[in-house]
């Protein structure tokens, strides 16, 4: 699928940053500015991580380069969406179901706009299993991990925290090539704990309280920030598509 | 005639009769009219816009974009033309700016013409706070209502409420909708525009 990116770095970042004695390493880059996904004390929103990986120039954008990203790599296109989403989150789902197909085959596959999930699970307490689930599948199978999201928003109604493992494991099985039964074998571990501590830390930073938030940056330069299930026209029209 | 004792509520038939009348008599006159007009629309860009203030900063007043995707911006945050709101909190957050709308104009009449108690008032203050907390609905954890529930330690109440917040909309609707009475009841005995507010 067009623009999805596999999970391989990731799965590399993320065994690197539980190994406590080389998770130090992490601490900076060639450039010298930190990586450390686990990490962040700035609380200063108009600077962040300049490493090559993250050329947006923006606390929201910290480690970005490890996020699920659709379209083109982030920079590359003419736009950037950085979501903070809670699989649980109505408006979420509004978002998801309403506006997201179209800005995915009008702007996203197109290769105009690169699109970001970062994770925020706060409304209903089958979010957390369902984001250790993500994140695990994400690590396994890039592909995977955006056709589960969409499952978890379009019959959010049917999850609980008691059949949030169960369901996904059938999902996967049936719909995708992920190895389902590790997946959720890691995610019952908390193995990608520190990937979702991470997008936490970044959204405590960037002062996220609501979902979906939004990040908006044009030409690789922060814009603006927006809430709520917004619809096509105002991301288009804002991001000056 | 009504009294003064305690919080008086529109309990029968001739009372909804009269707010209906007073409001009708009230917008009849072009002027009001205009100014109920103004504050629906006032009121309604309180609830919608207070929700992405920063965005409106960033994108609508300030930035580079041309004037028609400001504009094209600026509508689509506003139910019914956006996506942010569901057709039943949009309906809720169109009757409570139309009815802060009315409640504005008939307490400017009130000012103008008669004597202003505080209490009649204070119903329109309760309606636009409560609508806004309404209108931050249409986020989950929306930053205002969350800080509001947080002065009364009661977050996790946003995870509970089974209307996903639409109860504030609902609230902010009855509050106007007291309000109105409490003027129209103020008005009592006396005529707008040459017609008598109370009749029979």
């Amino acid at each position: 699928m067009m623009g999805e990116k596999a999970g391989t770095r990731r799965r590399f970042l993320t065994a690197l940053s539980t190994t406590p004695l080389l998770a130090g390493c992490l601490g900076s880059n060639q450039n010298g500015a930190t990586n450390d996904r686990q990490s962040s004390t700035t609380k200063n929103q108009n600077t962040a991580d300049q490493s090559p990986e993250t050329p947006l120039a923006h606390i929201a954008a910290k480690g970005v380069a490890d996020e699920p990203t659709l379209g083109p790599d982030i920079g590359e296109g003419e736009a950037t969406i950085i979501a903070f989403e809670d699989p649980s989150c109505h408006a979420c789902q509004s978002f998801e179901t309403g506006t997201f197909p179209e800005l995915r085959s009008k702007l996203i596959d197109p290769g105009r706009l690169s699109f970001v999930y970062r994770t925020f699970p706060h409304v209903q307490q089958w979010a957390m299993p369902a984001t250790q689930i993500l994140e695990a599948t994400y690590a396994h199978d890039a592909t995977a991990f955006w056709s589960l999201k969409s499952h978890f928003y379009e019959n959010q109604e049917s999850f609980s925290t008691n059949n949030v493992f169960s369901k996904s494991q059938t999902y996967l099985e049936g719909e995708t090539s992920a190895d389902a039964a590790a997946v959720v074998d890691e995610a019952k571990q908390g193995k990608y704990e520190a990937a979702i501590q991470s997008d936490s830390t970044v959204r405590e930073d960037a002062d996220v309280s609501s979902t979906p938030t939004f990040f908006l940056f044009r030409d690789a330069e922060y814009r603006s920030r927006v809430s709520g299930s917004q619809s096509y026209g105002v991301f288009k029209n804002s991001l000056g598509l | 005639m009504s009294s003064r004792r305690g919080v008086q509520l529109p309990t029968d038939t001739s009372d909804w009769q009269l707010i209906f009348r007073t409001a009708r008599l009230v917008v009849s006159l072009p002027v009001y009219a205009a100014l109920a007009f103004v504050g629906s629309l006032l009121g309604l860009s309180v609830f919608v816009l207070s929700q992405n203030i920063q965005f409106v900063q960033d994108v609508v007043v300030g930035g580079g974009l041309p004037l028609e995707a400001r504009i094209a911006v600026l509508v689509g945050l506003y139910p019914v033309v956006g996506s942010a709101f569901t057709p039943v909190t949009s309906g809720f957050l169109l009757l409570t700016a139309g009815l802060f709308g009315i409640n504005a104009a008939m307490l400017t009449y009130h000012i103008r013409e008669h004597r202003l108690g505080l209490r009649e008032g204070s119903g329109s203050i309760a309606g636009v706070f409560l609508g806004t907390l309404g209108a931050g609905c249409a986020a989950c954890g929306s930053a205002i209502l969350a800080g509001v529930l947080s002065l009364f330690g009661a977050t996790g109440l946003l995870t509970v409420l089974p209307l996903d917040g639409l109860e504030f909309s609902i609230l902010a609707f009855g509050a106007l909708l007291l309000s109105i009475y409490w003027l129209a009841d103020g008005m009592r005995g006396g005529e707008v525009a040459g017609c008598p507010v109370e009749i029979g």
